[in-house]
């Protein structure tokens, strides 16, 4: 049984590539993160303690996660790109000791933090890239001695990370994601996908995402590179595959909003795409007719289609058949083999095959629950009858199908997915409502010609569109900032008095 | 093309496609887009790939930067400096 935080290889092969910069090797990474561990218990941080990382994707970023959890602690990573008084707040939240935070983001960071009344210690790190920053700040890796590396072991907490989503109050909450839940991803992974060292991994999603806790650890725990696609050309589906051929990269885990861009581009044909023998998407629906050209254009690789949440990280697993078709988005298939799933209806009866009803969960990737909120997990993790593990409630809902394959159909609530983001509108309506001018505000989610975007309706003193961007980016990631904002005397109200978000849904003036 | 030309095509896209019932005198050539929130990555993405059909130029990674693109006046010396090789430029 190895260790959440150790590495699967300690010698010269590549562990993290950064394109246009270099390569850090397996034992250089070893090394980066016993120096994190050797820091952090220097400094008196005891095991248990929550460490913030604000820091950008790259070598550093890993090789902080890896130490804090060799010296038995649990990370909190935030989006860099998010304002920092949303990143101050998630820090403040769930009581972080210490964070290691990139100089460029200090000064807010200090500031927001003081004004939010924490006792964060805050250590900031130079410009990372190839673990040069973290060497700098943690240069002493071989004080980690085995004594100490295997006293950490045992008081270790059994939380790897939090990783914070938007909730429906407006306020964003924070999963508490085990070590023992990661680990078994890892070996289910490996086994389903036949990944092994000659493989070579991308990284295209952000690390305070759940969807990088594939591309970190199942690369980190079978020898193989990672390598990191840079933020400035993430978007840019042309440069994503220039990196794909170049580095022979063969898993690809990405959106189907970046994977619908590549399936347009003129000239797929003509790169040399053929290490790529594995495409896995997740995070969001797959348009059938996108899908279809992807496939057709790129007929070699395996396509599986997988659903999760940042909660359960991958939980289902459909491989795409070479021949199928389909009208609509593929099924979501089968639970992975470290969980059970049942399907509920409204009564909490599990229903049969054929009947829609809420995906349910359990098993050792959920054991742990939301901190420091005993409603919500309450209402998300049902005590189960036979005595065994809780069933997390997903919010989900399915159909299973002849094939014994589950087909997603919804989602119960107002939360949307856009581009593998979870958003609860109502978080946006509450930054609205902070406006002076704004007097009533309604979010939707519509099919734009973009695909899916937010559209905020608001009553109110009409104010410039600029304005109003701005003021949700004050608080609020850009991924949340609405796309558009339609004005009105008054919102649509229901017969019981709320805001009709159905009827906003459908008035919403096309592009 | 001239760079106010192009200027002019930056600004009529960002108002028709990311800002629409905005009074135009609001988006400033100054006026910050993407650190402001104003376009996110994917908007900005489109607007790239319009440019680049328009203008026949290709951006390169390195180009691909906020420090590069944020305003409407970086973004028209950008693509002035990447579309208008040989042309009158202005």
């Amino acid at each position: 049984m190895t260790r959440l935080g150790s590495l699967a290889a300690v010698d010269g092969r590549p562990a993290v590539i950064e394109p246009e910069r270099g390569s850090v090797s397996y034992a250089d990474l070893d090394r980066l993160a016993d120096g994190v561990a050797a820091r952090l218990c220097r400094l008196g941080v005891e095991p248990g303690a929550r460490i913030g990382l604000y820091v950008r994707r790259s070598c550093d970023a890993i090789a902080a996660m890896l130490g804090t959890l060799r010296a038995g602690c649990t990370y909190v990573p935030v989006d860099p790109g998010a304002p920092v008084e949303r990143n101050a707040e998630i820090h403040t939240d769930c009581g972080v000791r210490l964070t290691i935070v990139e100089e460029r983001f200090e000064a807010g960071y200090r500031q927001a933090t003081r004004r939010l009344g924490g006792s964060i210690d805050v250590h900031p790190i130079a410009s990372v890239g190839l673990g040069r920053a973290i060497r700098e700040w943690a240069p002493d890796p071989a004080e980690f001695a085995p004594e100490l590396r295997a006293k950490r072991a045992s008081a270790q907490s059994g939380v790897a990370c939090i990783l914070y989503t938007s909730g429906t109050t407006g306020r964003h909450k924070g999963w508490m994601m085990s070590r023992a839940a990661i680990a078994a991803f890892a070996r289910w992974s490996h086994r389903l996908f036949g990944i092994g060292e000659r493989d070579v991994f991308a990284n295209h999603a952000p690390f305070h995402f759940a969807m990088s806790l594939f591309d970190i650890y199942s690369s980190s725990t079978c020898g193989a590179p990672l390598v990191l696609v840079p933020d400035e050309v993430r978007q840019f589906a042309r440069h994503v595959v220039d990196l794909i051929s170049r580095e022979r990269v063969t898993i690809l885990f990405a959106t189907p909003s970046i994977l619908s861009r590549i399936a347009a581009l003129d000239d797929l044909e003509s790169r040399d795409l053929s290490a790529l023998r594995l495409v896995v998407f997740g995070g969001e629906v797959f348009p059938a007719p996108q899908l279809t050209t992807l496939r057709r254009r790129l007929p070699h690789p395996r396509y599986f289609n997988c659903w999760g949440s940042t909660e359960t990280n991958i939980a289902t697993y459909y491989e795409i058949p070479r021949d199928a078709e389909f009208d609509g988005p593929p099924p979501i298939g089968r639970p992975s083999e470290h969980y059970e799933a049942r399907v509920v209806g409204v009564q909490g009866e599990v229903v049969s095959a054929g009947t829609i009803g809420e995906l349910q969960l359990r098993g050792e990737g959920l054991t742990t629950g939301y901190l420091n909120q005993p409603a919500l997990n309450a209402e998300r993790l049902l005590p189960a009858a036979d005595g065994g593990l809780p069933w997390y409630r997903t919010g989900d809902l399915v159909v299973e199908l002849p094939a014994g394959d589950l087909r997603y159909a919804g989602r119960i609530g107002r939360m949307v997915k856009l581009r593998g983001y979870r958003v609860e509108p109502g978080e946006i309506e509450t930054r609205l409502y902070e406006h002076p001018a704004i007097k009533e505000a309604g979010v939707v989610a519509v099919d734009g010609s973009r695909g899916l975007e937010l559209v905020a309706h608001v009553s109110g003193t009409r104010l410039s569109v600029v304005e109003l961007k701005e003021f949700c980016a004050v608080k609020l990631p850009p991924y949340m900032i609405p796309e558009r904002f339609v004005f009105h005397a008054a919102l649509p109200r229901t017969s019981r008095g709320k805001i009709d978000f159905e009827r906003l849904r459908r008035e919403t003036p096309a592009q | 093309m001239t760079r106010e030309e192009i200027r002019q095509t930056i600004r009529s896209f960002i108002l028709a496609n990311f800002l629409q019932g905005e009074a135009a005198e609001t988006l400033q050539d100054s006026t910050l887009l993407i650190s402001s929130g104003v376009m996110t990555s994917v908007s900005m993405l489109e607007l790239v790939t319009f440019l680049e059909e328009q203008f026949s130029f290709t951006l390169e990674p390195e180009d691909i930067r906020v420090g590069r693109m944020d305003t409407v006046e970086l973004l028209a010396d950008l693509v002035t400096s990447r579309a208008g090789k040989g042309s009158a430029l202005g």
